[in-house]
Formats: C-alpha cells, structure tokens, sequence
C-alpha cells in the first residue's frame, strides 16, 4: 500500500467483526460518535476563533480582566448541566455496549473442541497439544475449531498476543490464564504471533511466533 | 524533648524489626553463582564442613603468562592437617573463564564445562588436568579452585573432621593490558568531553586574565558571586528557574533519546542498536520525560507563579523547598550514572517484576534506576507537602479558595494526588531495591510471590501520575484562554469541580492498565466504568473552554495558538482514550503503537502544549521582556504539524498490531514507520526555535509591563520581574461587580464563594 493509503487508512482487526456488524454496533459507534465529537469541538474552535476575533481598536468586553480583581463568574447552569449529563449518558452507552463482546472473550469454555497449553519463557513458545506432541515457536491449528489456549510462564510475565485474532492474554508465572478463539473466524493461512509484555532482550525477535491455521479439517 | 526521644525509640524498634521480618533468601548466599554452588554441592564440598577452612590450602601450578592457543598441563595440590593415607583422601573442582578445561586422565572428568574428581580420583590428593589457552592472548583466564580433604570414613561429616576451601587464580594472556579493563565508548566520549570542556573553560578564563589584567582568583571570584545565589537560594522564583532550566534540559536529552529510536526504528530489522541499547533507550526516555521532564517544568511553574498567584512572599518551608530541587539533580545523575555501569536500566519506565526484580538479562543500571528513583520520590513527597501547607495556609486577603486562579486550583489537586500516591511508589521501589540488592523475596515468583502485586502498586500511583501531568496543563489553559479572550473564563466553579473530580476519580481506575493480566472479571468491568467516567469533567472542561470564547475579543499570538493547539490536540487523545477504554477493543490495542499514540496525544498535545503556552504567557513576567512572536508563531506552526505527522500513524501502526517497545517490526509496516520516523526527527528539531527564542529575548526582547496581557490573578499586580520578596506590599484580591455580567444575572454564582469567605 502506498504511503498516502496507509496514513488514511482504518486497519479494523478481523476478530472485531464480530463486534462492527451493523451501524449501532461497538466499533461502529465508537467511531461514528468520535468523528462527530471531533468535528463538533474542532468546528466549535474554528468558529469562535474566527467569530471573535480581535480587529483593530476594537474595544474590550466589558467583563474583561483587571488586575488584582477577581472576575464575576460567567456561568449558565443549564447548558452546564446539559453537558455533563450528554457525556454521563454517551460513555455509559459505550461501557453497555462494551458488555456483549466481552462476556464472548470472558466465556473461555467456549474453546471446548481443542485445547493447547502454552509455556512462556525467556525467549521461546512452547506449544503442548492434546496428543502430547509439542511445537515450539509455531501453532499449528485447524480451521473452524474453538481452541482454548491455557497459558503458563517459566520466568517472567510475557503476553500472548495473535493480532489477526485480536486476543492478547499475560502469561503470569505462578498462574495458569486462558483465552479461547475460533479458527473459523479466520480465512487460512499463516499469522503472526508477538509477545505484547516486555520480557527482556529476545522480546521483539526471539519471541516472535507464527499461527498457521491448516487448510483443511485435522 | 522526652517526647521526641520515644519516638525516636520507637522509630529504632520498627527498624529493627522491619530488618528482622524481611523474608531472606537462603538459595543465594555469598557472591556464588546459583549455577556454580549447585556444582559445589554435587561435587561434595558443602555436605563436608558448613563454612570454607583455612586449613586446606589449594596451589595450581599456572604459567606466568600464557601463549594463545597453546595446551599447558596444570597440577592441582591439596595440602590438609587432616591426615589421611587410605582411600577417599579428597575431591576438587575447577572451572575458568578463558579457554577450555580437559581431563588428564581417569582420575579426572569434563562435566558441563567444569573440571572435577572421579571415583578413582577421590583416593588422591593431587590432580593432573589440561587445559587449553584462549585463541586471544589479550585476555584474563580466571580459575576458580574447589577442594575438600576428607577423613575416609564415607559419610558425609559437618563437625569439622572434614574440611574444604576455595581459591582463585588469574592468568594473564602475553599481550594482556593488565590495571583497568577496557575503557568503552561512551567513558572515551565522556573523557572527550570533559577534556573539551576544560580546555574550552581554560581558555575562556585565560582571555578574561589576559583582557582585562585580574589575577585567576579574581577571575573565578567573580564567577562564584554570579554562581553562588543559585547554589544556596531559597527564593522560590529562582528555585522554579532551576526547576524549569533542569527540566528542560532533560527534555532536550529525553528527546535525543527518542531521535535515537526513531532512527533504530526507520527499517525493519536495523542494527543501529542492539536489542539490550534498544531497550535502556526506551526505559530512560520514558522515565526522564516523565520524572526529570515534566514534573519538573510542572514545579518548576508551580515555584515561580503559585505564590504570586495566592500573593505569598514564599512556600511555607523555602529550605525544604530548596532541599526539593537538589535531590532532582542528584537523583538524575544515578540514574543516567547505569550508563557507565554497563548498560542504564532496562526494564521499562514500569519495571515489572518478575523481570525487574530477576537477575537475569537485567543491566546493572537497573540498580541505579531504582535508586535515583527513591531520590525523586522524596523529592516530590516534600514537594507535595510544602505545596499543601502553602495553599492552605497562606493566601493573601481576599483570596479564598474559591477566588484561587485555575492555574493555582490544578496545581493543588496535582499536589494532593502527588502526596497520596508517590510514596506508595517509593515503598514498592524500596522494596524492589531490596530484592535486587538484599536478596530479600517480596517480588521472587521462586518463592511463590504475585507478579501482580508490583503492578498494582505502580499503577496505582502511575493513573494519578498521569493527572498530575496532565491537571496544571489545563490550569494554565484556563488562564490563558481566559486572558487572550478577554473574558472570565466560562463556569470557573464547575471548572475546580471538574478538576477535583477528576483528581478523586484517577485512584479507582488505575487497574485499566491491567485489562489483559487475568484479573477477575467484575473488577475489570468496575474498572471500565470508572475510566469512561474520567471522559466526563474532562469534556467539561473542554466545553468550558470553548464557550469562554464565546462572545470574546480573541489574541491569536503564540502564548494562545499553543492553548489552543492544546485543546484541539488533547480533545484527540481524550477520545483514543475512550477507545481503549472499552475492554473488548483494548484486548487488540493493549501495548501496541496505538496506547503510545494515545499517550503522546495526551502528555505532549495536552502537557507540553500547555506548558510552551506557559512559557510565552508568563515569560514577560520573570524577565519583563516579551517573547518574538514571528519565531513563536514559527515554534508553534512546525511542532503542531510536526506532531501530528508523526504521531497520528501511530494509531494505524497500532491498529495493525504492532507491539510497543520492540526493536524490530513487520516489513508491511515500514513505510508508516519511516515516515513517523521523519517527523519526529523534524518535530525535535523545530524545538531549537523554542530555544533560539528564549536565549534572544532574555536580554534582548521588547520590554514588557507589568500586567502585558491584562490578566486579573495576583501576579500581575507585581512588577516585572517581581521584586525580591515578590510583592513590595501584600496584596488584596477584589472582587468584580457581578452586576456587570449582565447575562447572567439570575444566577446565584457567588454562593459557593461566601461559603468559603470564613475558612481563609
């Protein structure tokens, strides 16, 4: 993609559609209700800025400051109120919102077909699958499975993070964590694997990882 | 007195205690490495006698120097008063640095890498090994020698009828440099330096003899008159220049520091840095911007303009004030001391444990970080509490708490949260200090700690950390928004509800930076709701500004376009941070460039933004001279598009996954990274205007009046620059003829004020 492409560009991770679908969805709102936001205080400044500008001998307002004295209070407190309650009501309306997508991410038991453990360490991936065979570094999955994944580290905290999949869940030494995905979300294919919690040297490369999700049903 | 002495006492008995309850780590005693004991153990030297004896004594037969690459056969002899002629007299081990061990014959055997005795060899007390010199004859071989003479009887004695020692022995290669080790680079660019500046000091100094006939004395005489008001002052006005100068000085380190990432960052997997250089740079850059940056320019503020706003001669306690400042200094200088120690701190501006408090792939400069940390941390604590005592205390007439300028209001409720959260910070640094340095266990997973403790003891002074950078920005917004329109600033009472409210919410919401770390998930949602409630007064405030505008006469000069620029800025960063608010959409964006976008919108768009509008606003206050308005407007038009240039991709580079503090990134994204790349590096250098501006004006700008801009608050009732006891007479704040605002004068606005006529 050209330079200009990706600066206008929206980089929607896959694993949010399933919260984008439709015009009162989360992402969806979040966005629409973040242009209209920006444009309203943006084109508020521009107005007032332009508005009142200050020509010339103009005169000062006849509340304005004087040295030494405190100013008498500007305040109008329905149109305070009305923009506190806005907000109050807008960012509740978000956090509800936010509810449905995570009670999905939260319900790991819904990883039931498959389950793979996952060792962290300073700097490798280690991949346990139900048959007791082992990978390191690389995943294999099949597609449209519900795979759980429980998380375990050896030494530091790391973070397993699938960007594709849009899951990332700290791997804690002395705690077993767990995420879950659905493979069939995906198209198949090779993805990357990161560590999102700095764990030392090898962080950036030596725990870089790859998901390869099979072509056909295992 | 008797008073003073029990506490005292019981001040001892904590300590004491303290000392006595601190969990202690048996596994790593002495300077042993773990792997090397467990070796002693193996080859039987601890299970024969508890502590090393004297009584054996150990001799290699090394060569004086040695020839690289060469095979020398080396004798180990054991000498012992405890006789023994029969079988099972002994065993050794040994181990080098340099070059390879090899076994001599059956007595002896290679044993990952160490040397040791073997069944047959335990009926002997001398050994003979080989061992291979390195391929470089530069270098140091260091031998480490275990024995243990044994009485025979089999079994494994502690009493003391079984002894063992440990020796050491160096050899030198043929061309080794024997004294100090190598000297790297970074100590040559620093003896470099000081040689430059010596010579350059000299020579300023020589021209000033020669020119002008004093003698050298006279000379650094003169130099010490100029230095010494700054070195013991106790005026808060030159305390805040001190604060402001130092922190932008490491402003201008800092963002070296981030030129340095960038330029590592400007393709994928360059090799500018290697990973460990990668990851002190960002460790250093994030905690000098934060403690030795912008708390700094913050206080530094603070200083100069609060007890003129509140028309105080002073702080409440000027010596502490002063005592403040010097620890900020000294505390940088352990701090950046890690990169003459091999290596500044490297485990990022949060230091989580585990990894913090290991020893493993942490550099030595993490000791440092913490300690200079602990520094700065009894710098702000006294810093909070003299703020508070001051506000409280020592207002000038007429000014209540609610006649307080908003400037002074922000600092106040940054000075509340300061006091309330640093010190948990500085408890949890003294405990890391102790894990890395006392071998103590708060912190080691080994012995079962929680990894997550630190987290929340770090989060929950670093959310309100955050406000206090962020809360005096707003306040020195409001005053300039206010004075440039030439209007009372919009809703002044709800702005210092807004403000407190937003100071009281920041302490139950500093778990949204855990969202990914398991925690359970009614805590999290708890958490969600909170930090969208944060939205809440700052959109207040936001509205507030812009309908102060509202009917006004508007100044766009620098001091307003940076305010403005503010607003506009921070209005971004305020709604990314709804975004990653909501959990189902933080689980992708969590420590990806999409949260460093948010937080630079944050604390540069926001707190920079705000304090360069400062630097213009009340630069003509503490010189009396004005800044140049064609080289502001030129500082102001570069670093707004500047910046947002090159933080703006961030928030894609973010959105397609890329993680923070990674050396290294995927090749798809390196066209967004190269140009975010040549926009920092031209967002830095556009700062030089700021510089090149203040260095001309100080001297040479216009002259300047004392109220140059017709702002009400106190200080501008003094002259410019203030005298030395800032006001020649106290001054008393009137109060405005509300019948004037005849929009609103339905509105019973001066009720909250009366009420709080009767606690000044």
């Amino acid at each position: 993609m050209s330079l200009v492409g990706d600066l206008l560009s929206l980089p929607i991770p896959t694993s949010w559609e399933a919260f984008s679908d439709g015009p009162l969805s989360l992402s969806q709102q979040v966005f629409y209700w973040s242009v209209i936001i920006t444009i309203f205080v943006f084109g508020w400044l521009a107005y007032a800025v332009y508005q009142y500008r200050r020509k010339e001998g103009d005169p000062d307002p006849p509340d304005a400051p004087k040295a030494g004295v405190f100013p008498a209070e500007r305040a109008d407190h329905t149109i305070e109120l009305a923009w506190t309650i806005g907000p109050l009501l807008l960012v509740c309306w978000i956090t509800w919102l936010s509810l449905g997508p995570l009670d999905d991410y939260w319900d790991v038991d819904q990883g039931d077909e498959m389950t793979v453990q996952v060792l962290a360490r300073q700097w490798s991936w280690e991949f346990t699958y139900e048959d007791g065979s082992t990978t390191y570094g690389t995943l294999e999955l099949p597609p449209d499975t519900r795979v759980k994944f429980e998380l375990e580290s050896e030494d530091v905290i790391h973070s397993f993070y699938l960007p594709a999949f849009g899951i990332k869940e700290d791997v804690v030494p002395n705690t077993t964590t767990a995420t879950w995905f659905d493979t069939g979300t995906v198209a198949p294919g090779t993805y990357p694997i990161y560590c999102a919690e700095y764990c030392g040297d090898g962080h950036s490369d030596q725990m870089l990882g790859e998901v390869i999700i099979t072509g056909t049903a295992a | 007195m008797k008073l003073r002495n029990a506490a005292l006492m019981l001040a001892l008995v904590a300590l004491l205690i303290g000392a006595s309850v601190m969990p202690n780590a048996t596994s790593r005693s002495g300077g042993i490495d773990s792997t090397l004991e467990s070796s002693v153990e193996a080859n039987g030297c601890a299970c024969h006698g508890g502590d090393a004896s004297s009584s054996v004594g150990l001799s290699l037969n090394t060569p004086a120097n040695f020839t690289a690459g060469e095979t020398y056969t080396l004798t180990i002899t054991m000498e012992s008063s405890i006789a023994n002629d029969g079988e099972n007299q002994g065993g050794f081990f040994l181990s080098t640095t340099q070059g390879s061990l090899a076994s001599g014959d059956n007595s002896t055997q290679l044993i990952d890498g160490y040397l040791t005795h073997t069944t047959t060899g335990n009926d002997q007390r001398s050994w003979n090994v080989s061992w291979t010199a390195p391929s470089d004859d530069t270098r140091i071989a260091d031998f480490t020698l275990y024995g243990n003479s044994v009485n025979g009887n089999g079994a494994s004695d502690v009493d003391g009828s079984d002894q063992w020692n440990r020796a050491t022995f160096a050899v030198h290669g043929a061309n080794a440099v024997v004294g100090p080790h190598e000297i790297s680079d970074l100590r040559k660019a620093l003896y470099l330096s000081l040689v430059v500046i010596g010579t350059l000091a000299a020579v300023v100094v020589g021209n000033r003899v020669v020119s002008t006939g004093q003698s050298v004395e006279e000379v650094f005489g003169d130099y010490w008159t100029y230095l010494k008001p700054w070195l013991t002052t106790t005026d808060h006005k030159q305390i805040g220049l001190l604060y402001i100068g130092t922190g932008l000085f490491f402003f201008f380190v800092s963002g070296l520091l981030a030129m340095a990432m960038r330029f590592q960052l400007m393709e994928p997997d360059n090799d500018f840095m290697t990973n460990t250089q990668f990851n002190s740079t960002f460790t250093m850059h994030g905690t000098t911007m934060v403690f030795l940056a912008g708390m700094p320019i913050i206080f530094g503020f603070a200083n100069y303009l609060v007890p003129l706003q509140i028309g105080a001669r002073d702080l409440a306690f000027p010596r502490l004030n002063a005592l403040s400042y010097w620890l900020l200094p000294t505390g940088a200088i352990v701090i950046y001391a890690g990169y003459f120690t091999g290596g500044a701190g490297d485990v990022g501006w949060t230091g989580y444990v585990p990894y913090s408090s290991g020893e493993r792939s942490t550099s030595p400069g993490t000791d440092l970080w913490v300690a200079g940390q602990i520094m700065l941390g009894a710098s702000s604590t006294l810093t909070a509490i003299n703020f508070v005592t001051m506000i409280m205390r020592m207002r000038a007439p007429g000014v209540t708490l609610m006649r307080m300028p908003l400037f002074t209001w922000s600092i106040t409720v940054a000075v509340f949260l300061l006091l309330l959260a640093i010190p948990v910070f500085t408890v949890a640094l003294i405990l890391l200090f102790a894990d890395r340095t006392f071998g103590s266990l708060y912190f080691s997973v080994e012995a079962g700690a929680d990894p997550i403790l630190w987290q929340h003891l770090f989060w929950y002074f670093g959310h309100p950390e955050v406000y206090i950078l962020i809360l005096p920005a707003f306040g020195v917004i409001s005053d300039v928004v206010a004075t440039f329109a030439r209007r009372p600033i919009f809703g002044y009472t709800s702005m210092v509800y807004a403000m407190a409210s937003i100071g009281l919410i920041s302490y139950v919401v500093y778990a949204h930076h855990m969202f990914t770390a398991g925690a359970d998930p009614l805590f999290r949602f708890f958490v969600m709701l909170t930090t969208m409630l944060v939205a809440v007064p700052t959109g207040v405030k936001i509205f507030n500004w812009l309908a102060t505008l509202m009917g006004g006469s508007i100044t766009t000069n620098t001091a307003m376009l940076f305010s403005l620029g503010a607003i506009a800025t921070f209005t971004i960063g305020g709604i990314t941070g709804i975004v990653v608010a909501s959990i189902p959409m933080d689980i992708h964006l969590h420590d990806t460039y999409f949260v460093v976008a948010h937080f630079h919108y944050v604390l540069i768009g926001g707190t920079l933004f705000g304090f360069f509008s400062g630097i213009y606003y009340w630069f003509p206050k503490v010189t009396g001279r004005f800044m140049d308005e064609k080289l502001g407007l030129a500082h102001f038009l570069t670093s707004f598009f500047g910046f947002h240039a090159a933080f703006y991709p961030m928030h894609i580079l973010g959105m397609m996954g890329m993680p923070r503090r990674y050396a290294t990134y995927d090749a798809s994204m390196a066209e967004l990274n190269e140009f975010v790349s040549y926009s920092a590096f031209f967002f830095g250098a556009v700062q030089l205007l700021l510089v090149w501006n203040i260095l001309r004006s100080w001297n040479g700008g216009e002259k300047a009046g004392a109220d140059p801009w017709g702002g009400w608050s106190l200080e501008w009732t003094t002259s410019s620059p203030p005298p030395h006891n800032s006001f020649t007479e106290i001054p008393t704040l009137q109060v405005a003829d509300s019948s004037v605002d005849e929009e609103h004068e339905s509105t019973s606005t001066s009720a909250p004020t009366a009420g709080e006529e009767s606690t000044s």
